[in-house]
């Protein structure tokens, strides 16, 4: 497993596409210079305008989540974070891009712990790489389950708090922003959905950034911060690791970072054979890849099957801890089985075009068409929960305000209101966003075939395996969502 | 962060870019293009926007029937799911409160879900166990043992604290869904095959038939 030796640290960039001025091409359209909608995202306290009603919102939340009726479905902690937060991540990344990390809340204390970390430790090297974020994207998964974070409104409280301490350690402890770039799983999740976002972070024009002698977009300034992530932008290629912060567009003496408009999920097959935009790199594709077995496998976590396989566990195996079967459920289908499916397709696939290459260019090859269904999923997942529950923020809203004698919206909860969909359009509406998906990973898979071999035959032989492994998935999640959801008294 | 290598190595580079697809477009085409750029998010948003209408008469999956109602020594809260309740699909789920606290009780208490036909007086009855994925609710599975029409649902709790008040509540089963979407998606996915296969056959022999004839001793050789 290579990690990448490269010269200036973010390991989704390369010297050589900074070089040979390999970044994404210069903008047809920059939203920053769009008129007023530009000038405000640039502002100096751009971000600030999103981060901090985000904040009043997570404030609100935990207040609500600590003191609040401990029943989920009347608890503004888990009806925003479980319902409304998730559907909405999911939207947002399809129609503007990654505007959840860019108002997250919980680096808006980046500043001051910046100013404690100094020019001090940077994250080690070891650890510089995707697996611990896989390992944490799983485990949050794992604890979801577990400890049914979704039914709980003080645990969800926690796990909001614990994420602004978390933030603000690690940003504290290191140089750069370690927690969003290798540890959080909520960003990890978004910087994967975000390679199908139609905006990316990109500059005018290149010579101007090999001109510069300051690099304030990474580097920062006395008036703005650098990248958090360590991204430069003439460089960037890909959504990955972009928390679209925009600090380099402030940074920027020059006003030549863009944030450009593309063509939604560009990235995917862009590059030159052989030389993908995306990293030949295994922890990158088997993130994708876990990112793709968990859309399915979280959603069949809330089907009859899975509990019927978890009563079957504690038979078979006598485990009577149900930690430990889920434990073991969540390693086989969130990390063992996408290791396995996707080690057995890429050595299947190299030995049907019987080219000598290392099998990490196999097993990376085709990750990226494994994006498009892994966001239709989630979106066919996450989008249920919020058609079906989106209104229960508004009687919710009322039931608090009426607890601290407030009338503003009524002097009682409509309790009806739920749903911003008939129930009847949901599972069509879910076939479609599954076929929709799989059908842009065959777009992208072949495109990715073709691109890599000249011999159209080869390129067929070559995504045949991987195209096995995106049928089963599919299958899997249409199976999944044809099943009765138990409820989760959540709308 | 350690900018110099990639300093040094941009000093080094020639300032020829390499050509980008989009510049040589005329600047018409252009500004066409750029004018087209923010539609896709605009229609869907639009979209968006012609749903919220459907808002106000729209009901979805766990549809509150009843909240916080008292039941003798308990509040009961009370979802059907889904929406509409289908004859091969009927959830009733039930949260038993503490009324001074308003704390889910989730141990030490029994409840009945009985669902009476007032079409012909058929009469179901399901204790809700623990829900699977929600241990502070009940849930009572009906599935294929109703029949389409009007029903009236009745809830009843017994425990340590007493054996609460029935509480009612009227709901409509509708028939079992027609259409089995599982087909329509594998059916889907069939399709989308057959269309990548007929491609990449077309591109196979596009590719076959766009190769210099390979002439040997001046007698042509099929391309292989």
């Amino acid at each position: 497993m290579s990690t990448p030796s490269n010269p200036i640290d973010p390991p989704l960039i390369r010297l050589e596409d900074v070089v040979l001025g390999r970044g994404a091409p210069p903008p047809r359209f920059d939203v920053l210079r769009a008129p007023l909608l530009g000038r405000l995202l640039k502002a100096r306290n751009g971000r600030l305008l999103l981060q901090i009603p985000f904040l009043l919102v997570a404030v609100l939340l935990v207040y609500d989540g600590l003191t609040g009726p401990q029943l989920a479905p009347q608890n503004l902690a888990t009806v925003t974070v479980w319902i409304h937060t998730r559907g909405l991540v999911i939207v947002a990344a399809l129609l503007l891009g990654n505007v959840f990390c860019m108002g997250c809340p919980f680096t808006l204390p980046r500043t001051l712990a910046r100013r404690l970390s100094g020019r001090g430790r940077r994250w080690p090297r070891a650890l510089r790489n995707k697996w611990l974020a896989v390992a944490a994207f799983v485990a949050f998964l794992f604890l979801y389950e577990w400890l049914d974070l979704w039914a709980g409104p003080r645990l969800t409280a926690a796990v909001i708090i614990g994420y602004f301490a978390g933030a603000f350690v690690l940003e504290a402890l290191f140089a750069e922003s370690p927690f969003c770039k290798y540890i959080c799983p909520l960003g990890t999740f978004n910087f994967v959905a975000n390679t199908a976002a139609p905006t990316q972070i990109t500059v005018h024009d290149r010579d101007v950034c090999r001109a510069c002698p300051g690099k304030e977009c990474v580097n920062g300034s006395a008036r703005v911060l650098g990248c958090g992530t360590e991204l430069f932008p003439p460089a960037v290629r890909s959504n990955l690791d972009c928390v679209f912060c925009l600090d380099c567009a402030r940074a920027c003496p020059y006003d030549n970072v863009a944030l450009a408009v593309r063509r939604p999920g560009q990235e995917w097959t862009a590059g030159a054979p052989g030389d993908g935009v995306w990293p030949r790199r295994w922890d990158v594709s088997f993130l994708v890849l876990v990112f793709t077995f968990a859309a399915v496998s979280n959603a069949f976590g809330m089907v009859p099957p899975f509990y019927d396989a978890q009563a079957w566990l504690a038979g078979a195996l006598g485990l009577t801890s149900e930690g430990a079967r889920l434990a073991l459920t969540f390693v086989a289908l969130n990390l063992a089985l996408p290791a396995v499916a996707g080690l057995a397709a890429a050595a299947l696939s190299r030995a049907l075009v019987g080219r000598r290459e290392p099998l990490r260019v196999a097993f990376s090859r085709f990750a990226p068409a494994f994006v498009p269904l892994a966001v239709a999923i989630w979106l066919a997942h996450y989008g249920f929960h919020f058609a079906t529950g989106a209104l229960v923020i508004v009687p919710v809203l009322q039931n608090f305000l009426l607890a601290h004698g407030l009338t503003w919206l009524g002097v009682a909860p409509n309790w009806s209101l739920a749903a911003i969909l008939p129930g009847e359009w949901l599972l069509p509406l879910q076939t479609a966003a599954v076929l929709a998906g799989f059908a842009a990973a065959l777009f992208a898979g072949n495109r990715l075939a073709r691109r890599d071999f000249d011999d159209p035959a080869a390129a067929v032989r070559a995504f045949v395996p991987w195209l096995l492994v995106l049928l089963a998935l599919a299958v899997a999640a249409l199976a999944t969502f044809n099943l009765p959801m138990e409820m989760r008294g959540l709308s | 962060m350690e900018l110099r290598n990639a300093d040094q190595a941009m000093g080094r580079q020639s300032k020829a870019l390499p050509a980008i697809a989009g510049q040589a477009m005329t600047g018409k085409e252009q500004r066409a293009r750029r004018a087209l750029l923010p539609l896709p998010p605009l229609i869907l948003a639009a979209l968006i926007l012609l749903l919220l209408p459907l808002v106000a008469r729209a009901h979805g999956i766990g549809t509150p029937q009843r909240l916080n109602v008292p039941s003798g020594p308990y509040w009961l809260s009370i979802w059907t799911d889904p929406d509409p309740l289908r004859a091969d699909q009927t959830h009733i789920v039930v949260a038993v409160l503490e009324p001074e606290t308003q704390e889910p009780i989730v141990t030490g208490v029994e409840v009945m879900v009985q669902l009476r036909s007032l079409a012909d007086g058929t009469v179901r009855t399901q204790a809700a166990v623990t829900d699977n994925t929600n241990r502070l609710l009940y849930a009572a599975e009906f599935t294929d043992h109703v029949s389409p029409g009007r029903w009236e649902a009745s809830v009843l709790v017994s425990g340590e604290r007493g054996v609460g008040d029935p509480v009612t509540f009227e709901v409509e089963i509708g028939p079992a869904r027609r259409v089995n979407w599982l087909w329509v998606g594998v059916g889907g996915l069939g399709a989308a095959l057959v269309v990548w296969l007929l491609s990449a056959g077309r591109a196979g022999r596009r590719r076959v038939r766009g190769r210099p004839t390979l002439l040997i001793r001046g007698i042509p050789v099929a391309a292989r």
